[in-house]
């Protein structure tokens, strides 16, 4: 029993893991403001809540369970009004969007 | 195990140092600086002084950013070239 | 030249540096001397002479009392000098940069901090009256209301954060973590103790360890308190901006 709790902890930790490795490339590898908002807001939803849950899992019934549950909503409510702040103020100081090789309009950010 | 993870740490906080420093962008230095006291604050955890994490955390990374990010925009952006 | 001096000494510095850090004994050795001399009374005793659970909290506030007091004056005074070099804010007509934004906040954003905020201060309320017996205390608890008001200002911009903690509320409460320090500590001296001792030697048997407890919490919520104001005032007066409205006004 504990062995089973053990593995299915650790895997969904090594799947939040997973989801951060993969945002946190999207966000080296993206070319400008909105296209990196996209992973980077995944990294907290998908990776951060797989981890808590994990943990959850790991801590079984008590207190700590209620801790995790009240922190994942936290973070869920909290990363997602980041994203949307971001992404409305790049919208309003008319960030240009990235467009395929030449066509960009201004200097862009980015490669 | 444990040792690969303070290594680790300690790595990560004197890259983020030097790039601090380094970090031509004040803004860019101002937010790595935050990054920096993040790590601080998971090794004093580790170190099992949970009073000087929560400090560090809610200090460092938390209010002195805010603090130097104003200033940052009071000021000027970007260091003057050499 | 100089490039390559300063390199010489910064590597002779590193290899110094580590030379002594390979020769420091490792981590957690019980026969080094801050292992041997005074840490060992604190961990037994702390309990029963400070009657703080948190051991940290006692030796903070009680054994170590008189260098957090000095702490406690250093924040103000920092205070002092920010507000010596730019200023405090003018009553009523102050505003930041986030209230002449050409991106007003939207109100998904505005909803979520009226949602959190009060969520922030009441954690940071726990951190400080629960800093006696689990970690947190004081300077953290100040540190995270001072946060909430910086995240509070940052989507509602300058004006309306002023006007929800007024100056007339922040002045008188930013000395508040010095003078409940030292008020605290004369009660000692009042009590037949001494300085900062929290203890009444005189007191019934019963009273001494309450006392002392609620001593304790009354420090830290000065501590608490002063500190979140001194925060607020450091941030107000960086991010006013009272020529431009001086200008146009």
């Amino acid at each position: 029993m504990s062995a089973a709790r053990d593995i299915v902890a650790g895997a969904l930790c090594c799947i939040g893991t997973f989801f951060f490795l993969v945002g946190t490339t999207g966000l080296l590898r993206m070319p400008d403001v909105f296209t990196r908002l996209h992973p980077s807001t995944k990294c907290d939803t998908l990776g951060a809540c797989s981890v808590i849950v994990g943990m959850a899992v790991y801590s079984g019934w008590s207190w700590e369970l209620c801790k995790l549950v009240v922190i994942a909503c936290f973070l869920l409510l909290s990363s997602a009004t980041c994203g949307h702040a971001i992404g409305r103020s790049a919208l309003r100081r008319n960030i240009p969007y990235w467009r395929r090789q030449g066509k960009e309009t201004g200097d862009g950010n980015g490669a | 195990m444990e040792t690969a993870l303070n290594l680790t740490f300690i790595v990560l906080l004197v890259a983020t140092a030097l790039m601090a420093v380094w970090a031509r962008d004040l803004l860019a230095a101002v937010i790595i600086f935050s990054v920096y006291s993040l790590i601080m604050a998971l090794m004093w955890q580790r170190l099992q002084a949970p009073d000087l994490a929560l400090t560090e955390a809610a200090v460092g990374a938390g209010v002195t950013t805010v603090l130097f990010v104003v200033t940052v925009f009071k000021t000027r952006r970007r260091e003057e070239e050499e | 030249m100089k490039r390559v001096l300063s390199l010489f000494f910064i590597a002779a510095l590193g290899v110094l540096l580590l030379y002594v850090v390979a020769s420091m004994p490792p981590m957690g050795d019980p026969q080094t001397p801050t292992a041997t001399h005074v840490i060992p009374r604190y961990l037994e005793r702390a309990e029963e002479e400070t009657h703080t659970e948190n051991v940290i909290t006692g030796v903070i506030l009680n054994y170590r009392g008189y260098d957090t007091m000095g702490e406690v004056t250093v924040i103000f005074c920092a205070l002092a000098a920010v507000l010596a070099v730019l200023g405090r804010e003018r009553r009523g007509r102050i505003r930041g940069f986030v209230d002449r934004s050409p991106v007003p906040s939207s109100t998904i954003v505005r909803t979520m901090v009226r949602f959190m905020v009060p969520f922030i201060i009441l954690f940071s309320v726990y951190t400080i009256l629960h800093g006696e017996i689990s970690p947190g205390g004081g300077f953290q608890g100040g540190a995270i209301i001072g946060g909430s008001m910086i995240i509070f200002t940052t989507v509602f911009g300058l004006y309306e954060s002023s006007r929800r903690i007024p100056q007339k509320v922040r002045a008188p409460l930013e000395g508040s973590a010095v003078i409940v320090f030292f008020l605290v500590g004369a009660l000692g001296l009042v009590g037949g103790g001494n300085f900062l001792t929290y203890a009444w030697p005189h007191a019934a048997r019963g009273l001494q360890p309450a006392l002392v407890t609620w001593l304790t919490v009354l420090v830290e919520v000065g501590i608490g308190l002063g500190g979140a104001m001194v925060l607020i005032s450091i941030l107000f007066a960086m991010i006013r901006e009272e020529e431009e409205i001086a200008l146009t006004a």
